[in-house]
């Protein structure tokens, strides 16, 4: 019979660490620029762009990540594509992250008062647009 | 994936209809019951003593510094060992409150101190005590100022509920659970249980919208607010 210490459960959660700090920057990372990407499509084609992006920010904020997590695990295998949970894990945690990125930073952009800093910043010839 | 999978799914549409109102239930009354603490928790760790500001500021940062998964798992499977049991649903509902009960103080405190002091003062000037004058002159306008940032906390706490199914709390990813590993078809019983919660979520956040109008905005709108 294996009795298991204090240290040994200790020992196996801190082996653990790692991975949640991996995860954490890659949904960092990879969140950061789909929600870039989204962000300039955004505001460059409030026509086109915008609608649809405001579309993916309802879909993933308005489902559970859990969900997420199981239907693109199972989803990308359905298509015929081997996936790793590591890697299904990656791809979805950076797309969760990008829908609450992309909402906040077009906030961000929004409170930057359009009259004043970005006709500036355009007219100085940043080739920064401003409608 | 054909038509005929998704009907394998549907065929188990008692445990989905199961499954969605426990969902329901497990919002609403932790959104209730989340709200209500939390405003009471804003108010303390505004005016009340030294050491209950003190305790409040330790227990949000605790909660909202851990995950949720972490928090079920401790009060479903930590606390027996401590003599502290209860069933899945009741600790679900316990730790979906203590969760939201953690945002929803800073989102309250947030709005109380963008509240000028003067009309705490006012209030109290024309005779009212000081509960009366937080809770009927502080906390209305508070409430308006904060209530998009509320309902998406609100939000958040519905789409949280999903991780209770680890603890076999038979709500609507439960019921996926099930019925996958029941049909073997996980891809589409997935995808239904994530339409039914995305529509959730919309209707949810409407229904918080309206009350916005109603409740929120409508009676202690004051002129050039809104």
């Amino acid at each position: 019979m294996i009795e298991f210490t204090t240290w040994d459960v200790f020992r196996n959660l801190l082996a653990a660490v790692p991975w949640t700090i991996y995860l954490s920057l890659i949904a960092f990372i990879g969140g950061a620029s789909v929600s870039l990407v989204l962000l300039f499509l955004r505001l460059g084609s409030p026509r086109v762009a915008a609608p649809l992006v405001r579309m993916y920010v309802q879909l993933f904020q308005g489902t559970p990540l859990l969900m997420q997590l199981f239907l693109v695990y199972f989803g990308l295998a359905l298509i015929g594509f081997q996936t790793t949970p590591l890697l299904a894990a990656s791809l979805c945690l950076s797309v969760y992250a990008s829908a609450y990125l992309t909402e906040t930073w077009y906030g961000c952009v929004l409170a930057v008062p359009a009259s004043g800093r970005r006709r500036r910043a355009s007219g100085s010839g940043t080739g920064i647009r401003c409608d | 994936m054909t038509l005929s999978a998704f009907y394998d799914v549907f065929l188990s549409w008692p445990s989905l209809l199961d499954g969605f109102t426990m969902t329901i239930m497990l919002t609403l009354v932790s959104s209730l019951l989340g709200v209500g603490l939390g405003t009471l928790c804003a108010w303390a760790s505004l005016q009340g003593p030294k050491f209950a500001r003190w305790a409040i500021r330790c227990y949000v940062e605790f909660f909202r510094n851990t995950p949720f998964l972490g928090q079920i798992f401790f009060i479903f499977f930590g606390l027996p060992a401590l003599g502290l049991k209860m069933t899945s649903v009741t600790a679900a509902i316990v730790a979906l409150t203590i969760n939201l009960t953690a945002y929803a103080t800073e989102i309250i405190r947030a709005g109380i101190e963008a509240t000028p002091r003067g009309q705490f003062e006012a209030a109290r000037a024309l005779g009212l005590r000081p509960v009366q004058a937080f809770f009927l002159v502080v906390v209305p306008p508070a409430f308006q100022r904060v209530w998009p940032a509320m309902t998406s906390q609100l939000v958040i706490i519905l789409l949280a509920s999903a991780l209770c199914s680890q603890i076999s709390v038979a709500e609507l990813s439960y019921a996926a659970n099930v019925i996958a590993s029941r049909t073997f078809r996980n891809f589409e019983a997935y995808i239904v249980v994530t339409a039914l919660y995305l529509l959730l979520a919309i209707l949810f956040r409407e229904l918080l919208a309206w009350i916005g109008r109603r409740l929120i905005f409508g009676n202690f709108a004051t002129a050039g607010q809104r």
